[in-house]
């Protein structure tokens, strides 16, 4: 092996995914290359197995997909859908792990297994999927750094995959990025010029994919089998492990075959169980009706009409059943492209924008070679969220003053950008000004996210209605600046947008776990 | 100023009445006179009925007061000086201070000399009739006092009264309170009607009436008499209806749409939701009861469903018809059926990652529910 000095090194993307991950580098030229893993695959399952035998050595990917029936209480998968939350943690051995530290196992076994392909990665970007909010970004950078990487940015996925796809041919017009990937979907349009990609809006969906279409296939199984034996064919829950992925595999032979023939082996006794397409497309169609929604929403928000898209293409290995593609072919009249390869072009692309990034912001420290590939794509994204502030202005009809969510910065909105807008002291002799950085499209409070709370001081003894300068601004770099200025006085408070929440870490805890987990052996 | 009750005002006014010299049996020489005339509506040019008020008379005011301020309160003594009340107003900016008392004012600038006389009337204000509210609706005797105050310190330099006769079109506030608490008791009848929409009145139920009754009617308040009398006929009632007895809803809404403000009746509806999730599930039947209300309530459907988001979880609704739980109505066509569930997505799936888990989960079961009425009604 190689040692350090040797290595090559490298600009990566990672495609953290629900089911797989996946790394690619840029190579000489500029092109993105997949890194196979240790084991030789392209993809790496996302999944975790904690050795019991061996407590010294975590097993992710493959190695933990195959333990994990062994003991499913020391198995993780799926850890994505819980990024950000601060509820999720997993017990093993006395010591929680939160979705960010699982994550960071995950990012660590892609790392290592590049340095046994003779590189040393460098810089990387990971891929999001476009809906994330900044609590699950943030996490996801976290999760980065504490697995060792240098995290110079995020992409959302659709935009990742695009990117990669404008690479490999020339295309004009307005594309549909459809990302139906193992636990999330993305539905993204963007208007290509050759290689200039404006993003025009994204809609994400952070509990459609395709475990949940397993789920419904399980369902179908245990169906089945309870009407042939009366009994239950999953009695406890360590045995679940087992059938997911039966039913994994059953939708995947679906995708390929009209019916799927497999013998159950259950406690009550084993059955052949036959599944058609039909039976499956019958089970999956309140998920294929929300997917219908959230196309509905995404054109509705780019103000287009399904006859002015000319081209989809398809991200995400969920994308290969038929129906979805039958749909997407009866609703814009034309099938979707399928040149590129589902699972690996996030990944392909994210190493494109973490060429990019570096070719904006440390032009000198990008190879010749990689510049020069990269020099003529120029991308536009957007904002993927609104953000606002809490207000409480007058009721025209009660003449009462109400709080609400006040939209400053909305969704969708083109990247760079800043809005500015003026709110009023609410009393006379107001000496301070609470203020709250919001994220959700809602007027009502209660349904946003309060994602920052700070204080500004106000001289004393003024009048109520003094106006006060809000500015939100959002960079390239998926970055956001607030100020907030009392007019009058100027005096003013320039937000560092770190997130409030309990749960969310420090740089002091992001380095100690950094620290813990760089002693921790990933196999 | 700020008056915690009627018998501060009188207090109030009756100072003010007093400097006016209305006490006295002789009004001064040269004193101040003021005189009001009414201006009737004029739908042609869009002008609301007023009064103007003007001044004549003598003004003594030493060098350093001249520069003036006029102000103007308005009493109702219809029912004599001993019981009068304060005309309220409407709009904050004509309220004095904390208190919805109307009080106007407005600058008379400088005046020229240490004894200004006006020999002529000049008018002072404009006060339109809907900036104000009176006690009550019809004929009103109302007292108007305008003060003259120095526009430095607001120490009064003269002042004057007058009375006159207003023909009261729009209800008062004695009168609005009135209908408001007798719409209250209506608003008990309705959230007995949901809780009977099934089954009996059960006993949480039950409790969540009594404590919005003692809470809002003010009746329960009054005495220890009247609030065991309110209690008796609430138990009485709940008796009845569990013994079978009907509640004509429709008649019950219609007079409360007489009494109230939409802002009231969407307050009724909301004690009717929390009654329907007493128990910890809404049935369809009072799912049912409650959409009724809400449409002899006038409410309008997009209102109601609104509100049902609100205030009814999906997951504690026991309703068959998924179209009742994301705002599809029978009237709808295909199309405003999508938009209806394409907005509702938009709403419910940028709520899915709030912090606080029970949106969550309603967000969860909202885009489970909306995918499901697509599936029914669209495709």
């Amino acid at each position: 092996m190689a040692n350090n000095e040797s290595k090559k090194s490298a600009i990566a993307g990672i495609d953290l995914g629900t089911t797989f991950s996946s790394l690619a580098v840029l190579n000489a030229i500029g092109k993105p290359e997949i890194v196979p893993n240790s084991e030789g695959e392209r993809l790496t399952p996302s999944a975790i197995f904690f050795d019991e035998e061996n407590s010294g050595v975590i097993r992710v990917g493959l190695e933990a997909i195959n333990c994990r029936h062994l003991n499913p209480k020391r198995s993780v998968r799926w850890v994505k859908r819980h990024m950000g939350d601060d509820s999720y943690k997993i017990n093993i051995d006395g010591r929680d792990w939160t979705a960010v530290e699982l994550s960071a196992l995950i990012l660590k076994k892609l790392k290592e297994d590049c340095s046994v392909q003779n590189y040393r990665i460098q810089d990387v970007v990971i891929s999001v999927p476009a809906h994330f909010d900044e609590i699950r970004r943030k996490a996801t950078m976290d999760a980065g750094t504490i697995a060792g990487l240098n995290v110079i940015g995020i992409v959302n996925e659709p935009v990742a995959a695009a990117l990669y796809y404008a690479t490999t041919r020339t295309v004009f017009g307005k594309v549909l990025v459809y990302d139906l990937g193992g636990g999330t979907f993305d539905v993204t349009i963007m208007d290509m010029k050759d290689h200039q990609m404006d993003i025009i809006c994204s809609q994400g969906d952070h509990e459609l994919g395709g475990i949940d279409f397993d789920k419904q296939v399980l369902e179908i199984i245990e169906q089945k089998y309870k009407d042939k034996f009366s009994k239950e064919l999953i009695s406890a829950e360590e045995e679940r492990a087992k059938y997911e992925d039966e039913a994994e595999d059953i939708k995947k032979t679906l995708s390929r075959r009209n019916t799927s023939k497999n013998i159950i082996y259950g406690q009550a006794g084993s059955m052949k169980v036959e599944i058609t397409r039909e039976i499956f497309e019958d089970a999956i169609s309140p998920l294929i009706s929300r997917i219908g929604i959230m196309l509905d929403v995404a054109l509705e928000e780019a103000k287009l009409k399904p006859s002015q898209i000319d081209k989809i293409l398809l991200v995400g290995g969920s994308s290969r059943i038929p129906i979805v593609r039958q749909r997407l072919e009866k609703m814009f009249g034309f099938k979707p492209e399928v040149t590129v390869n589902v699972d690996e072009c996030v990944t392909l692309g994210a190493a494109i924008h973490a060429g990019l990034t570096i070719a904006r912001e440390n032009p000198d420290a990008l190879p010749a070679g990689i510049a020069t590939g990269l020099k003529h794509i120029r991308l536009t994204d957007v904002c993927n969220h609104s953000y606002g502030t809490i207000c409480a202005p007058i009721d025209e009809k009660t003449g009462k003053r109400v709080v609400e969510n006040r939209i400053i910065l909305e969704k969708n909105t083109p990247l760079p950008c800043h809005v500015a807008k003026t709110f009023y002291t609410v009393s006379e002799g107001q000496t301070e000004l609470e203020i709250t950085i919001t994220q959700g499209e809602d007027s009502d409070v209660k349904f946003v996210n309060k994602i920052a709370t700070h204080k500004l001081k106000l001289p004393p003894g003024r009048p109520a209605e003094c106006p006060i300068k809000v500015t939100y601004s959002y960079d390239v770099n998926q970055r956001m600046h607030c100020h907030f200025e009392d007019v009058r006085s100027g005096r003013a408070l320039e937000v560092k947008f770190s997130l409030d929440r309990q749960g969310d870490m420090q740089q002091q805890d992001i380095k100690e776990k950094a620290e813990h987990l760089s002693s921790v052996k990933v196999q | 100023m700020q008056f915690k009750g009627l018998e501060q005002f009188k207090s109030w006014i009756w100072d003010k009445l007093k400097d006016t010299g209305l006490f006295e049996h002789h009004r001064p020489e040269n004193q101040l006179d003021c005189s009001v005339s009414l201006v009737t509506e004029n739908h042609q040019q869009e002008q609301n009925g007023g009064f103007v008020v003007k001044i004549k008379g003598s003004i003594h005011a030493p060098k350093d007061r001249r520069h003036t301020v006029a102000q103007i309160v308005i009493t109702d003594v219809t029912d004599g000086i001993s019981k009068a009340k304060p005309a309220h107003s409407s709009l904050e900016r004509w309220q004095m201070n904390d208190s919805s008392v109307f009080c106007y004012s407005t600058e008379l600038g400088r005046l020229p000399k240490a004894v200004t006389k006006l020999a002529e009337w000049i008018t002072v204000a404009e006060i339109k009739a809907d900036w104000l509210t009176l006690p009550r609706t019809g004929k009103r005797d109302l007292l108007l006092v305008v003060s003259i105050l120095s526009g430095k310190s607001g120490e009064k330099i003269a002042s004057t009264y007058c009375n006159f006769i207003y023909e009261n079109s729009a209800l008062g506030y004695i009168d609005l309170q009135e209908n408001i608490e007798h719409a209250k008791i209506l608003a008990v009848t309705l959230a007995f009607a949901v809780a009977v929409a099934d089954n009996d009145v059960a006993d949480c139920e039950l409790e969540l009436i009594k404590s919005w009754a003692r809470t809002n009617i003010a009746a329960f308040n009054a005495s220890n008499r009247s609030k065991r009398r309110l209690e008796k006929a609430i138990n009485r009632t709940a008796g009845l209806l569990n013994q079978g007895q009907q509640i004509d809803i429709s008649s019950v809404c219609t007079e409360i749409v007489k009494l109230t403000a939409h802002q009231q009746r969407r307050d009724i509806l909301e004690l009717c939701m929390y009654v329907a999730k007493a128990t910890g599930t809404v049935t369809e039947g009072k799912f049912n009861t409650l959409s009724d209300i809400a449409d002899s309530l006038e409410i309008e459907s997009e209102q109601f469903f609104e509100m049902t988001e609100r205030f009814l979880p999906p997951d504690i609704c026991q309703v068959k018809d998924i179209g009742l739980l994301v705002g599809i109505t029978s009237d709808m066509s295909k199309d405003q059926a999508r938009e209806r569930l394409n907005k509702q997505y938009k709403k419910w799936s940028s709520r899915v990652t709030n912090f606080d888990p029970e949106i969550r989960q309603q967000a969860a079961s909202m885009l489970k529910y909306i995918a499901e009425a697509r599936n029914e009604y669209i495709e």
